[in-house]
């Protein structure tokens, strides 16, 4: 329990800016305006998506790519196979397994970190993808038959299911970080994708693998790519890549309940929160916690639909939603690296002392098992720093994705006017984030 | 944890539980690095307080007078609660 929250609310040690609350909101709604100002005064072309097409890298690349994939493949899908088992099997004690970690830190926190840095490869390495192809095999000449089901209006939209679940384990279940729990929700949810596969094809088990989907549109961040029709990697700047596609709106979705969690987990550290949830213990706080992390993500959500509808308003068009949804990505990752900093570099510690004794059987494989975590590796000034960095760049990244798309989509004149509502929405997203990571 | 008995306690603070609350509210002592901080419990039911990352753990409960002292050295802020319940009991902010 004392554990389990550690884990999920991150370390127990939570850092103030160098700066008040509301100075840095204000600084980071003033970058917000003043670059949307200067994009409106000087960025009258769309340049993203001939941007977005990069430099295809020598076959160097490309020839080292392949092996490092394939051992990635294989340390990836043992790794999963040791948590899994770990919080089936292993102690179930939150403080000397190794899926808690794994899972909370390594799967959730640095994946997206690592797609964002180095591109698409989460669907090479996935040991879902592994099932999907092995289904895949089974079913030769029977594919395409049952494929049709869950094509059209609801195609997507059953991603969403597994991360609000893994949501709802790590910020609100009281018992959320327990290994028997990890366990039988990792094995579960690989049952049900693979009956999923074996049943309708793995067409609609890949796209309601909803980490998969998530981690695939975070890649388009990346400052490497591929190109569409070769696969060949390519090499351009950051965040243009999103520039490309336009989201479904289920994807929208996807991203706003991922922002919402975020920002719940702020809510729930704060003193407001204390008062609220102060007395529930068990059930009853995991009651109070899920009545709070819906009320956030549907916050967030309805504020962003309300943008978008406003901005179809002003605009007369229509799909503003998904037109600028893509601008939701950066936002959605400075959030990520804002509130997960500094668990990633304190008790990701753990995953390495703890990969000596996975199951919590007193070994001692790497002889890193009686180590400790180091809590002063970054100091509580450096983490704010980041925190404030991170929110405020990806809203500049948001505000230049959506800025882009809208001179695209109209004259100079009514995209701006697409942006006003949108530019709110951001401004107001960024002051309560920086106000909830301080407060 | 470290022991009363061998040092001097810079920083004094007290706490109170009644009815599964805490009583004035939660509360944060802030203190600055390096001190010897001693926090003193008194809990109406059978518990177990536990001070994260500081990773101090003493028992409390009717007529128990549980002490947590710790050396301030990892700064931040931490917070404290009891393994049974789940309830927040106080926050040490060292900075």
């Amino acid at each position: 329990m004392t554990h389990a929250l550690m884990l999920a609310h991150g370390v127990g040690g939570r850092t103030d800016l160098p700066l008040s609350a509301w100075q840095a909101g204000w600084s980071a709604a003033a970058a917000l305006l003043v670059s949307f100002a200067v994009l409106g005064l000087a960025w009258h072309r769309p340049r993203l998506r001939e941007l977005a097409v990069g430099r295809v890298v020598g076959s160097g690349l490309a020839s080292i790519g392949a092996p490092v994939g394939v051992a990635a493949r294989w340390i990836v899908g043992f790794g999963a196979v040791v948590v899994v088992t770990a919080g089936l099997i292993g102690v179930d004690d939150v403080a000397a397994n190794l899926a808690p970690v794994a899972v909370y830190v390594a799967f959730w926190v640095a994946v997206p970190l690592i797609v964002v840095l180095i591109g698409p490869w989460w669907s090479s390495v996935s040991p879902w993808e592994a099932a999907f192809r092995f289904v895949d095999r089974l079913r030769v000449g029977r594919e395409g038959r049952t494929e049709v089901l869950l094509v059209g209006r609801y195609d997507g939209w059953l991603a969403v299911v597994p991360v609000a679940a893994f949501l709802w384990l790590e910020l609100v279940y009281h018992d959320g970080a327990r290994p028997r729990v990890l366990g039988w929700a990792g094995l579960g949810y690989t049952v049900a994708l693979v009956g999923m596969a074996l049943r309708w094809g793995t067409g609609v088990a890949r796209r309601s693998e909803g980490f998969g989907v998530l981690f695939g549109l975070l890649a388009r961040l990346s400052p490497i790519g591929r190109e569409p029709e070769t696969g060949r990697p390519v090499i351009r700047l950051p965040l243009v890549g999103a520039a490309v596609d336009d989201l479904r709106p289920s994807e929208v979705a996807l991203l706003l309940v991922v922002l919402g969690g975020t920002a719940f987990d702020g809510v729930s550290r704060t003193r407001f929160w204390g008062d609220v949830s102060a007395g529930h213990t068990g059930w009853g706080a995991t009651a109070v916690g899920t009545v709070g992390l819906v009320w956030v993500v549907v916050v967030v959500a309805v504020a962003w639909q309300a943008a978008a509808r406003l901005g179809d308003h002003l605009t007369g068009g229509s799909g503003s939603s998904t037109r600028f949804g893509h601008s939701l990505l950066p936002i959605v990752i400075g959030y990520h690296v804002a509130h997960y900093f500094s668990l990633l570099v304190l008790e990701g510690q753990q995953l390495g002392i703890r990969a000596s004794d996975p199951y919590g059987r007193g070994w001692d494989l790497f002889g890193t098992a009686g180590d400790a975590v180091d809590w002063t590796r970054v100091s509580p000034a450096t983490v704010g720093w980041v925190q404030l960095g991170a929110i405020v760049v990806g809203h500049l990244g948001g505000v230049l994705l959506a800025h882009d798309r809208s001179i695209e989509s109209w004259r100079p004149s009514i995209a701006l006017r697409s942006q006003y509502p949108l530019l709110m929405v951001m401004v107001v997203y960024t002051v309560l984030g920086l106000v909830l990571m301080t407060g | 944890m470290v022991d009363p008995a061998e040092v001097t306690v810079d920083d004094r603070f007290e706490v109170e539980v009644r009815d599964g609350l805490v009583v004035g509210g939660v509360p944060r002592f802030e203190v600055s690095t390096g001190r010897v901080v001693s926090v003193l419990l008194t809990v109406d039911r059978v518990d177990q307080v536990h001070l994260h990352v500081y990773d101090a753990v003493a028992d409390v409960g009717p007529g128990v007078e549980a002490e947590v002292v710790v050396r301030a050295a990892v700064p931040g802020v931490f917070e404290a609660e009891l393994h049974g319940s789940g309830l927040r009991v106080f926050e040490l902010e060292v900075s």
